[in-house]
């Protein structure tokens, strides 16, 4: 019992590391706080 | 370009060989221009169900897109170059749908080979690289100074679009930091891009991808130029494997987020522009008006990325978003 608790403990560690290591690495971002997309106008193209 | 055409075509077909997801849109969307097609791909099958879809002018091409004098090369990644060369030296305009960087890499080393023939080889002409780096050159524009451009990238278009897309996530790109080329490791520098509509926030990262190449032949005072594609957990967990399971027949919606930062008459300024498109459609769509530019004169010859094509990108831009290309720009702060 005391075997099975151990293996447990040790398969949730390793996957609480691993998804620590693939959700912690790099810099995120930050959603945008203002503002949207806007479609571009056909006719910007052409006066340019 | 198409409005420009003549009713009928003196100027002979326009070949595509390989009729995938790209190659397939591109044929659809030249079928309403007066050139003649010739197609080919070396599945039976897939042939004779394009050739259903097109004109009763349009017919079997030859493996290497003859008797066209104009050329969409749609075929998996990988041999763009070594296809391309006997076209170029034959006296053939080539228009090259790879992303791969290794491919654009030949294809622009047949810039003299091009020069001596007469012709024009264009290297990246699908979403990206292609329509971003008209993105690009267009928001440029309106710059005294560019100092860094970014692109991000989500979605595929066929299976052989995935499947470069799984290589590129396990192969090392080269970005552009303070004007120097710098490997970066497929996989690493994740960071959260934006993208229009649905698309919203996916977690994107470096790879073997082709954009800083192409960006910085047109941006070349530029200091950063970086490239991510978008990728789940289990795509990097999976990278240094082979494909697990076959992909998707069409990717779905994917896009494109283009941000160009630097000097503007009133400053520092960002201008981010993105899309949100089937990238097969759209890719599809790229290379068709880039066919058409080509095959219509008045171009530039040697080998180039698609977005040094014509000394003005909003003429391309132009007839992309006429044919249903619409990209957007974000407006508002971060």
């Amino acid at each position: 019992m005391i075997t099975l608790a151990r293996r447990v403990a040790t398969a949730l560690s390793m996957a609480g590391f691993l998804a620590a290591v693939f959700r912690l690495r790099g810099q995120g971002g930050v959603p945008p706080t203002s503002g949207g997309w806007e479609q571009i106008d056909g006719d910007e193209y052409t006066s340019v | 370009m198409a409005t420009n055409t003549p009713a009928f075509s003196d100027r002979g077909p326009i070949g595509i060989v390989g009729l995938g997801r790209v190659g397939s849109h591109a044929a659809r969307q030249l079928r309403a221009d007066p050139h003649p097609l010739v197609v080919y791909d070396t599945n039976r099958n897939v042939r004779q169900k394009v050739l259903g879809a097109l004109r009763t002018i349009d017919r079997m091409g030859e493996p290497n897109g003859g008797p066209a004098t104009t050329v969409i090369l749609a075929t998996p990644a990988g041999k763009h170059g070594a296809t391309a060369r006997p076209l170029v030296q034959s006296g053939v305009s080539v228009i090259s749908t790879s992303d791969d960087p290794a491919d654009i890499r030949s294809l622009l080393d047949l810039n003299n080979a091009a020069l001596e023939s007469g012709v024009t080889v264009v290297a990246g002409a699908g979403l990206s690289p292609g329509y971003s780096c008209l993105q690009a050159k267009h928001a440029g524009a309106s710059f005294t100074r560019v100092d860094e451009l970014s692109v991000w990238t989500t979605g595929t278009a066929g299976p052989a679009c995935a499947r470069r897309h799984h290589r590129s996530l396990k192969r090392p790109g080269q970005v552009l930091i303070d004007g120097q080329w710098v490997p970066k490791r497929g996989g690493s520098g994740r960071d959260l891009a934006w993208f229009p509509g649905e698309l919203g926030a996916r977690d994107c990262y470096r790879g073997n991808l082709a954009e800083p190449m192409l960006l910085h032949r047109l941006f070349p005072d530029a200091d950063r130029i970086s490239a991510r594609t978008s990728a789940t957990r289990r795509d990097r967990l999976t990278g240094p494997l082979p494909m697990l399971r076959r992909p998707h027949e069409d990717g779905g919606p994917g896009g494109v987020r283009v941000e160009v930062r630097g000097v503007g008459s009133s400053g520092y300024k960002t201008e981010v522009r993105g899309i949100m498109v089937f990238p097969s459609v759209a890719a599809g769509s790229v290379a068709a008006v880039a066919a058409l530019t080509i095959h219509n004169g008045g171009v530039r010859r040697g080998a180039m990325g698609l977005a040094e094509l014509t000394e003005n990108p909003a003429e391309m831009l132009h007839e992309l978003h006429r044919r249903g290309v619409v990209a957007a720009r974000f407006v508002g702060s971060a």
